[in-house]
């Protein structure tokens, strides 16, 4: 059986994949890169220092804001928790992903030669 | 010395570097955390977190020039935020009371309308040249010695002396006031 793959991140789907990582509530940058890694099976191939410049990124432009708490085990920790905006933003980019691919799928599937 | 806590909070400035510090500090240790509690070494665990982490120096300077980077425009913000308010509160305790408003206005306007008054006669009168003289850079005010060398220079002369002078060689004209 072949390896799973693992698969170069797609420009523009970082800051979706953590947007939709605090759709749950606040969490810390680790809690962000633990669920993405879980939730994708470590299929994807994205750095975890790359989660924390978008999670900044997304603060800066307003969509996202963080505050120190204390975490599970009582340290010290950088709460990030979705904006307004950037719940907008998510349900925007999640149609505009989703109609994407269903186009390339469109043309994938057409005559269906390749199973 | 204590500041009043509203006070303290606008002096208050994170800085960026220690925050992104103290971000990843938690980060990395709970990832060794995790890793070691699945039965990974100490060693081991520390090399897989830095190898899902990626270039960590370079993460680290991006993350802290976005930081500034918020950091500017807050501030940025806040200080557009403070004129405003400032100004808004101005006017609008100007229409609250107008009687204080117009006393306001009078006095400024006396006090700058005697001000520039002031400066248009010190200007008249000490600063630019007189009117109608056409170089004043030559126009000399003539001082004579009576008697003996050592004696002090008086601008006060008779009018037969006055005559003579503006009648002499070296002047191209001559005027005199009497008091």
């Amino acid at each position: 059986m072949p390896r799973k793959q693992s698969l170069e991140l797609v420009q523009g789907t970082l800051d979706m994949l953590v947007l939709k990582a605090l759709v749950f509530g606040p969490r810390h940058g680790y809690a962000v890169a633990r669920w993405v890694r879980e939730t994708t099976d470590g299929r994807l191939s994205v750095e975890e220092g790359a989660l924390y410049t978008a999670l900044h990124r997304l603060e800066r432009r307003g969509w996202v804001s963080s505050e120190w708490g204390v975490s599970e085990n009582n340290r010290r920790a950088k709460y990030y928790s979705l904006d307004p905006e950037g719940r907008r933003q998510l349900q925007a980019q999640a149609r505009t992903w989703a109609e994407y691919a269903e186009a390339v799928f469109a043309v994938l599937r057409a005559g269906e030669v390749v199973s | 010395m204590s500041l009043p806590p509203r006070v303290r909070r606008l002096l208050r400035v994170r800085d960026p570097a220690r925050d992104v510090d103290e971000e990843l500090d938690f980060h990395f240790a709970r990832t060794v955390e995790d890793l070691v509690s699945r039965g990974w070494s100490e060693g081991a665990a520390r090399h897989e977190a830095e190898r899902r982490f990626g270039d960590l120096a370079w993460y680290r300077g991006e993350l802290e020039s976005i930081d500034q980077g918020r950091a500017r425009s807050e501030r940025r913000r806040y200080r557009i935020a403070a004129v405003w308010d400032v100004t808004h509160h101005a006017a609008r305790s100007l229409v609250r009371s107008p009687g204080l408003a117009v006393a306001v206005v009078l006095t400024l306007g006396l006090g700058l309308g005697v001000n520039v008054g002031m400066y248009g006669i010190v200007d008249r009168l000490l600063l630019s040249p007189p009117p109608h003289v056409a170089s004043p850079d030559e126009v000399r005010r003539v001082m004579i010695e009576v008697g003996s060398p050592d004696a002090v220079p008086t601008p006060i002369l008779t009018f037969p002396d006055f005559s003579d002078l503006a009648d002499g060689p070296g002047l191209s004209g001559a005027a005199v006031w009497s008091e």
